[in-house]
């Protein structure tokens, strides 16, 4: 049976963990962030049916799904060094430009599915209610904002917040491109001292806990928006 | 089911896995691996795909190279066949521990801190540990490096050795050897920094060769050993003297020869990597 050596966890790799969570976090918060502006925006435009939008919104949505992630994370960050200048390069890359990629190829990728989501739960929505808002002079921001959205939270919630589950376990890809999150640690303690296998399982421990807090926090914000409804009703 | 009754399940379950692996890794140690392996009739090594001249998957899909060779004459010595397991830098000793591959012959250095999990065999192969840039960089030396970025793999050892030697450099790592290099052909790190023989591997398959340049003092590095699992002396021994007996004979010349030596895409005099076993009488 292999014994397991918890000291490797105090002191040095103990900190590199807590460095490596704050980055996984940190690169969550921000592709998420960016998913879902990205996501609303993107779904809500197809949903319109805007004409001469309709094909680049298509191709942008089935571009982001259909692409697995990693390879989305190495095509940004790889491919940014032909559209962009050398010594921008140069000067970017101190700044975590990785992370940037990461970030970016992550938002994208997930925004895609955030977008359908979407769609479809103003598919859900009676096309009436939207019809009804025009006829008496909404806008359309108005009509989305204060007769679709409301409703459209209550519908897409549950959904989202498995997209966001799916996004905290997708971080963990980032490694490849040298960004220092907490599976990227983990490694690290690995190679040194070949002992992973307990690194792995606070990553694992991590990593659970993260998302099971992530889908209770959905779960209340479902509970919260149902609430409202009834009170509004 | 409610949330407790959840939570029970899961616990049962990953006890139960927990379990399992133990009983695998505890049947794995009992006795020597020798005799496993004269037992089944096949030693199970672990080796690299993605690594030129040492282990790599040639055209016609098959895993060759130096590591690979030194494998196959110490089974055909052993008088056992070979299984090929393909491993990277993290799976290699996990792989080990678990008793699914009995040796792994993987580019492994020998470092001290290593020894504490694995065993190791004596040095079957000696490389350093230097920079590789473009030819038109500014950088030749380590001093050079200060407050540039070297671009390595997830799972080398030569991150540690670069902080010590040039502190002032940063480091950034990537998923393989392939993607550090072509990161520093596009400038995002100014240099790859790994043991030279892994350089001299990444210039071979690059378009250009004579682009780039390996330069610097070395920063350290150690002995590719092969790696066995900790406290079975009786197979060590056996693995220790079959690689001598590989050295004394010339068999090792030979596949140097193949892999590595002059003419071959990776060039290397035998005098360039300065390498003698250690041998006993």
């Amino acid at each position: 049976m292999i014994k397991l050596d918890w000291s490797i966890l105090l002191g040095d790799g103990g900190e590199r963990l807590i460095e490596g969570a704050k980055v996984t976090l940190q690169l969550a918060a921000t592709s998420l962030v960016l998913a879902l502006a990205l996501g609303f925006l993107f779904g809500v435009v197809r949903w319109l049916q805007i004409r001469p939008l309709k094909p680049i919104c298509w191709l942008y949505v089935e571009f982001s799904r259909n692409t697995p992630p990693l390879v989305q994370i190495l095509f940004w960050y790889f491919s940014a060094t032909v559209v962009l200048p050398e010594w921008a390069i140069v000067a970017l890359r101190d700044y975590g430009f990785q992370f940037v990629a990461a970030s970016f190829a992550l938002g994208v990728y997930h925004s895609g599915f955030v977008a359908e989501i979407v769609r479809g739960g103003l598919n859900a929505i009676p096309r009436g209610q939207y019809e009804a808002a025009q006829a008496i002079g909404f806008t359309i921001l108005q009509t989305v904002g204060s007769i679709l959205m409301p409703q459209l939270l209550r519908i897409v919630m549950p959904m989202l917040t498995s997209e966001a589950v799916s996004l905290v376990k997708n971080t963990s890809l980032a490694l490849a491109i040298g960004v220092t999150e907490i599976t990227y640690q983990a490694r690290y303690i690995d190679v040194y001292t070949f002992r992973g296998v307990e690194a792995l399982l606070v990553v694992t421990a991590f990593y659970l806990v993260t998302c099971l807090a992530i889908a209770g926090c959905g779960s209340l914000l479902q509970r919260f928006l149902q609430r409202n409804r009834r009170m509004a009703a | 089911m409610n949330r407790r009754n959840l939570l029970k399940a899961l616990s049962v379950s990953a006890t139960a896995g927990a379990m399992a692996a133990g009983t695998r890794a505890a049947y794995a140690q009992a006795g020597s691996v020798l005799d496993e392996v004269k037992k089944r009739g096949t030693v199970r090594v672990g080796v690299r795909t993605e690594v030129p001249g040492f282990g790599i998957v040639d055209d016609a899909g098959k895993t060759v190279g130096f590591d690979v060779d030194i494998a196959s004459e110490i089974a055909n010595r052993l008088g056992v066949k070979i299984e090929l397991v393909p491993v990277t830098a993290a799976t290699r000793v996990p792989l080990l521990q678990q008793g699914r591959i009995d040796m792994i012959v993987a580019t492994l250095t020998h470092y001290r801190k290593r020894d504490e999990v694995i065993d190791f065999s004596i040095g079957y192969f000696w490389t350093g540990q230097k920079l590789m840039v473009k030819k038109t960089s500014s950088i030749k030396t380590l001093a050079d490096m200060a407050g540039k970025r070297a671009g390595t793999t997830v799972g080398a050892g030569v991150v540690e050795n670069l902080k010590r030697a040039q502190p002032a450099a940063t480091t950034q790592t990537f998923e393989g050897y392939p993607e550090s290099f072509l990161a520093m052909q596009r400038g995002l790190v100014d240099a790859v920094v790994a043991d030279v023989i892994i350089l001299a591997g990444l210039r071979a398959n690059a378009p250009n060769p004579t682009d780039y340049v390996i330069v610097g003092e070395s920063l350290g590095g150690g002995d590719y050993g092969i790696g066995l699992r900790e406290n079975d002396s009786k197979w060590r021994d056996i693995i220790n003297f079959t690689l001598q007996d590989i050295w004394r004979d010339g068999a090792w010349d030979k596949i140097y020869g193949r892999w590595i030596g002059p003419g071959t895409k990776l060039n290397l005099e035998k005098s360039e990597i300065n390498f003698s076993m250690v041998l006993w009488d």
